[in-house]
């Protein structure tokens, strides 16, 4: 399928999947601060380019974000409250096995995500 | 042959179940701790320049021979059950598409793994270094082994 018509279709996601990794994410973010030195892995393509990616600070964002500390949760990367609340929800409400979105919603959040790490180190 | 045609209907993308996130995350688990362990030995018989010169060609070929072979299975992926196959015959991918993929692996680590991530979105759950090679992760249940590596 072309680039056009995946983002004019829709996807079907598998829940499941998102579950399992997002459960993973979480338990990462609850024993991170445990583990000592630096947590997380350092961007390769920052660490090339000087360029950040859209997922850029998601370590620093889920982690405080499970520790309750919102605020710190968004200077790293807003994206990272949200998807610690998307995995809440999702492991709360299990009944759902899969879901039918647009393609280009994803493809959109991440070029808004990359727009604010742009701005973020002043490239923008 | 499999119950899903794979092999059949050249063009076609081929149907049926794909192997979850989880599952593809042990298998290379799996051959990740295998493969540094032995780039460990490797580099104290050999020092460290040159063992891990020696470390990445013995990666590279595990990858390009096992992935490429008729199994598509590394040592992973034969214990998680699961395999590459080509997404539209369905049969090997070979060594130039093993390889071809392999190169594909670096540009999904680069922006923080997104090209991983991405197949919890994807209809196929193709991560960028299958859709760059054109490949597919199954289960054997669907699309069975006949031998190993093939």
């Amino acid at each position: 399928m072309s680039v056009g018509a995946s983002l004019r279709g829709r996807t079907t996601v598998e829940l499941g999947d998102l579950r399992v990794a997002g459960a993973g994410m979480l338990a990462a973010a609850v024993l991170l601060p445990l583990v000592p030195g630096p947590n997380g892995v350092p961007c390769p393509l920052r660490s090339l380019t000087g360029i950040p990616c859209p997922l850029c600070g998601m370590t620093t964002s889920v982690t405080a974000a499970v520790h309750l500390d919102p605020v710190a949760a968004v200077a790293a990367n807003p994206a990272g409250v949200i998807a610690v609340v998307a995995v809440l929800a999702l492991l709360v409400f299990r009944h759902r096995r899969t879901a039918d979105v647009p393609g280009w919603t994803l493809p959109a959040a991440l070029v808004l995500m990359e727009l604010w790490q742009l701005v973020r180190v002043g490239i923008l | 042959m499999s119950e899903y045609g794979a092999g059949a209907g050249g063009g076609s993308v081929q149907s049926g179940p794909r192997a979850s996130f989880g599952i593809r995350l042990v298998a290379a688990l799996i051959d990740g701790v295998m493969l540094t362990a032995v780039g460990l030995v490797i580099q104290l018989i050999l020092g460290r320049a040159l063992g891990s010169v020696v470390q990445f060609a013995l990666g590279l070929a595990y990858i390009i021979y096992l992935e490429g072979s008729p199994s598509g299975q590394t040592v992973g992926k034969r214990a998680m059950n699961i395999r590459v196959i080509d997404a539209n015959g369905g049969g090997p991918i070979g060594p130039g598409r093993a390889a071809l993929r392999y190169v594909g692996r670096i540009a999904s680590t680069i922006p923080c793994l997104l090209g991983y991530f991405w197949m919890l979105w994807d209809s196929e759950k193709q991560t960028w270094h299958d859709k760059i090679a054109t490949t597919l992760v199954v289960p054997t249940s669907a699309y069975p082994v006949a031998a190993w590596p093939g």
